[in-house]
């Protein structure tokens, strides 16, 4: 899921992937991993700033996802499905007293492969969103990080998508003048 | 998933996204070795943790989130940096070794270097530390806690052995330990 416009043909394999992983098979819950990880993962790096806090809420939304598969009535939901608990894991980590003072601890030695324009887009962007409202910068990622529809996006929210259109038009303005001001 | 209002965004935001899709980003290797790794740990025991987590994680470095991190590749003669008495986390890579053949690892730590282990407290005082390997913890990243008591240049080992007691690999990496934290600002 490198770009969540999936073909129908991925959806299918992913449909099957579930409905295995849903019987116990844990070779299609790898599947289902691997297929998926980089964007859930690159959504919560941005969304919370931090590798390392990245890893760790991937890992739990993961767990939560292939524990709770079972509730999840259509398979070919998966992977809004992962957003949306994704999501959820991420504020309910902001609302623990203890993780209040959250502070971004990444630095170059941890983008190994990355040119010095990849290193400085990765940086810029990071603070740009720091600076953002965290509801403003989810909308911003799953729709124009990662694809999702505004209709998708509107479910992982938790809003309608009229909402979802005015709310994300307001982020984009503000991104876009808090880029253009570094 | 099409949707029509997608071409609303403005061409900077597009460059930029676009631009973030595409760098090298990689999710945590064997992730998903860890997670069914948990996931048959809950099963046969509840919620409790592999040896590693309780290791990583059982520690005021994590509670706190001041800690460092540093990730080691293993290149020799690679230094890492990190800063007396800031915890740091440490995590090996071990998708190039045969984990199929180690029985135990041994972390070696140089003076002026310490174990930093919540749980574990009575751990400060050991230069060594020898953790019993199972096929379930092989989850492809093998990660502790240190703090360090003193600058310098320091060197750690760690030696990962067979059930007849042969090392099998060994692993040593350089650490450039500073004397403060630097401020935010001096980090990038």
């Amino acid at each position: 899921m490198g770009h969540p416009k999936l073909k129908p043909t991925e959806i299918e394999a992913i449909e099957q992937l579930v409905k295995k992983a849903k019987a116990g098979d844990e070779p299609a819950m790898s599947e289902l991993i691997r297929r998926t990880n980089l964007a859930v993962f690159r959504f919560l790096l941005y969304l919370g700033g931090s590798r390392e806090l990245a890893n760790d809420l991937a890992q739990e939304t993961y767990l939560y996802a292939l524990e709770n598969l079972g509730s999840l009535k259509k398979e070919g939901a998966f992977p809004k499905w992962l957003f949306l608990i994704a999501k959820n894991k991420f504020f309910d980590h902001k609302r623990s007293p203890r993780n209040q003072a959250h502070a971004s601890l990444e630095s170059v030695a941890e983008l190994p492969g990355f040119t010095t324009d990849q290193r400085e887009l990765h940086f810029q962007a990071n603070e740009v969103l720091a600076k953002m409202s965290e509801e403003d910068r989810v909308l911003l990622l799953l729709v124009d990080l990662e694809g999702h529809s505004y209709a998708e996006a509107a479910v992982v929210v938790g809003i309608s998508e009229s909402a979802v259109v005015s709310r994300l038009y307001r982020a984009r303005q503000k991104f876009q003048q808090l880029f253009s001001k570094r | 998933m099409k949707d029509p209002n997608h071409n609303q965004a403005p061409a900077e935001i597009k460059t930029v996204f676009n631009g973030l899709r595409q760098l090298p980003h990689e999710a945590e290797p064997y992730l998903e070795t860890r997670v069914l790794a948990q996931l048959r740990e809950r099963r046969k025991h509840g919620n409790s943790l592999v040896w590693w987590k309780r290791l990583a994680i059982g520690t005021s470095a994590f509670s706190a989130l001041a800690v460092a991190l540093l990730v080691v590749w293993f290149v020799r003669g690679t230094t890492y940096e990190a800063f007396v008495d800031q915890p740091f986390v440490v995590r090996i890579e071990l998708k190039d070794l045969n984990q199929e053949k180690i029985a135990k690892a041994r972390i070696e730590l140089p003076p002026g270097v310490r174990f930093d282990i919540e749980q574990y407290p009575e751990l400060k005082d050991a230069k060594t530390l020898t953790l019993h390997w199972t096929k379930q913890d092989s989850t492809g990243v093998f990660p502790f806690v240190l703090s360090a008591t003193e600058a310098g240049l320091k060197t750690v080992k760690v030696k990962f052995f067979n059930a007849k007691d042969d090392v099998v690999a060994e692993r040593v990496f350089n650490l450039r330990l500073k004397g403060s934290v630097p401020k935010p600002e001096e980090r990038v």
